[in-house]
């Protein structure tokens, strides 16, 4: 594969909540990097933190981080409330899972689409034609006529649309996409996978891809991260870890899904850790096959492995 | 053996828009379906397909607008109050969201010790539900917890148990693992299907999710708006699907679930509402091989073993497979 700029650079990037005088390190130590081009996939189950990285990256999270993220060498973690505010939606973007809540029921969606070009210095003429524009690109029928409905008048996969539509509307060079298909039926997630594939391959977009679910990581990402309890335990070309997982907890995910007709789930025992209670050592070890006493007490790093990064003392 | 038949089932439900204003939702829509003893039923749709409604009819929990729905023979609309409620004990339910299905007050011992007073127990109450949650994989001390205690797969499998306790013959398992992770989610379909193996048990299975109905059922009903469109075996639906939403639905999954060789055109629209379901064939608005046919006149689930509801099952067969076989 040819040597491709680095747009984002996470570093040791750690985020805190505070819970009844508790405190919950809910991304512990993580660190990678999205090429220019690249689609990556952050994957892990319910509680492992996933969302707050993603949405740490540009600052959406109210946990208290630490560490860095450079995009294209620019610390977000230090920038000034209006330097990130021109930075959102110009130079990184989002789109959320639910298009229910992240569109304003009382105003139609052109003017919400409006916005974002008139916020970022449009003349009102021209933000209009350009979002008319979007509409079609995104697949929008009659994008004239759709601008004046209201959230409400649209299906779900129009609205999730709309919501694409918003986060790709100034050309950013990073998209987060936070679950952005798992609350639509699965015609309609093959759509939207579709369209994200294609916006990101035509307008040269990097995304970084939210998701429990391994199949739609597959569909979209050529990168892919696996997060369990906070951490990244395996990072690397999803090609390579989808056929070929070293990280014992990539393995057995790839054996609890059904794949075909005829297939064995060798689901893992017990359930993701309580994150205000983690156990010593490898986070994954009370679960692991594989466990020795080394896992029990020293938590592993991530080492290149095979071309790509795992974190486990019993890969070999 | 037949142990639980719907027939002609339909279930209409009037939406108030205003106070004078009114609209008819078709939820289903003449529905013939026939679950056997020891057999795994699953029925896959989009939401708003009817799928859960007919769980619903075909429990009882609900009475259907027309048609009849017989346990074991017994029609239980004709049925004499006694021998309904008999049946029902025998026809249980296992929702999705196990934090709304089990009652946030009750201790987990309770809450089973009252799933077993509604059976005809007789000996010792104790040792039978420590001996359910063994089967389901618990341990006896979270008889003394809240369900707050537990963790997601922990509840599900109270669910699990709180079913089993009536001693059913034929249980409905509405996405009883949507609502879990991956890792645990394999733990709770693994247990259901060895639960359904050792008590010989039979299982309406209703799932979005194509990859999971394909893994755990034996036979397979696909729902548009109200219909079934297709019946067979997991393999026939699953591997040469005919109805065309049947193929959209399948070449929809994300393709490391379900390898598939299909060769389809693209489809109109979005899944549709079932207010004003249009004419004749239901699909037609977003069907590609659509024609006067489709529009004029609704097909018939129609065919032996592997029936489909589509006036042309033979040339889109031959369109979708030809080359690909």
């Amino acid at each position: 594969m040819h040597q491709s700029k680095v747009l984002l650079e996470v570093q040791n990037l750690k985020v805190n909540y505070r819970f009844r005088d508790k405190k919950i390190r809910a991304v512990d130590d993580v660190s990678f990097s999205v090429n220019e081009g690249d689609r990556f996939a952050i994957v892990g189950e319910s509680g492992s933190g996933k969302s707050t990285l993603g949405l740490s990256i540009i600052r959406l999270c109210p946990g208290e981080a630490s560490g860095s993220v450079r995009l294209n060498n620019i610390d977000i973690l230090k920038l000034s409330q209006e330097e990130l505010r021109k930075l959102r939606g110009s130079d990184i973007s989002v789109v959320f899972q639910d298009p229910n809540s992240a569109l304003n029921p009382v105003l139609r969606v052109g003017d919400q689409l409006v916005e974002v070009f008139t916020t970022h210095g449009y003349s009102k003429a021209e933000a209009y034609s350009r979002s008319v524009e979007l509409l079609e690109t995104v697949g929008i029928p009659e994008p004239e006529k759709r601008i004046m409905s209201y959230p409400h008048q649209l299906s779900g996969g129009m609205k999730q649309r709309v919501i694409i539509a918003m986060a790709i509307a100034l050309n950013p060079k990073l998209v987060i996409a936070d679950e952005p298909t798992s609350a639509l039926d699965v015609t309609i997630q093959a759509q939207i996978l579709k369209l994200i594939k294609e916006l990101s391959e035509t307008k040269k977009l990097s995304m970084i891809l939210i998701t429990h679910d391994i199949g739609v990581a597959a569909e979209v990402c050529n990168q892919i991260g696996i997060m369990y309890a906070g951490r990244m335990l395996e990072i690397g070309a999803f090609e390579d870890i989808f056929h070929n997982p070293k990280h014992p907890y990539t393995q057995s995910l790839m054996t609890c899904v059904p794949k075909g007709l005829k297939c064995v789930l060798k689901p893992l025992p017990g359930s993701v850790p309580d994150m205000s209670d983690l156990p010593s050592g490898c986070k994954f070890h009370p679960r692991c096959p594989y466990a020795n006493g080394k896992c029990k007490t020293i938590e592993p790093k991530l080492e290149k492995v095979d071309g790509r990064y795992v974190a486990c003392h019993a890969v070999w | 053996m037949e142990i639980v038949r719907g027939e002609k089932l339909s279930k209409y439900y009037n939406i108030k828009l205003t106070t004078t204003k009114s609209n008819t939702l078709t939820a289903v829509s003449n529905v013939d379906v026939s679950i056997n003893g020891n057999e795994i039923f699953g029925l896959v749709g989009e939401s708003g397909s009817g799928k859960s409604t007919l769980g619903r009819l075909l429990l009882w929990l609900e009475k259907p607008s027309s048609g009849t729905v017989s346990f074991k023979g017994l029609d239980l609309a004709k049925a004499r109050k006694k021998e309904v409620k008999e049946a029902r004990r025998k026809m249980q339910v296992v929702f999705q969201n196990p934090d709304s299905s089990l009652d946030p007050r009750m201790k987990i011992g309770r809450t089973l010790l009252e799933a077993l007073e509604c059976s005809q127990y007789t000996g010792d109450r104790t040792a039978r539900i420590k001996e359910v949650l063994e089967g389901v994989g618990l341990r006896p001390d979270v008889l003394d917890m809240y369900p707050h205690h537990l963790s997601g797969g922990m509840k599900q499998r109270v669910a699990v148990a709180r079913a089993i306790l009536a001693e059913p013959e034929f249980m409905v398992l509405d996405e009883p693992t949507s609502a879990l992770d991956v890792s645990v989610q394999a733990q709770i379909l693994n247990l259901l299907e060895e639960l359904q193996r050792k008590l010989n048990l039979s299982y309406l299975f209703i799932s979005h999710s194509l990859s999971i109905v394909s893994y755990i059922s034996h036979r397979v009903g696909v729902m548009y708006l109200g219909k079934l469109v297709e019946l067979g075996t997991s393999e026939e639906v699953f591997s040469r699907p005919l109805h065309p939403y049947s193929q959209l639905l399948i070449s929809s999954v994300p393709s490391i679930y379900l390898p598939k060789k299909l060769n389809i055109p693209k489809y109109n629209g979005n899944h549709e509402h079932a207010y004003d379901v249009a004419r004749g064939c239901r699909f037609h608005p977003r069907c590609p091989y659509a024609d006067e046919l489709c529009r004029a006149e609704e097909p018939k689930l129609s065919g032996d073993g592997h029936p489909v509801a589509c006036h042309h099952t033979v040339e889109i067969e031959k369109k979708v497979f030809e080359g690909n076989a």
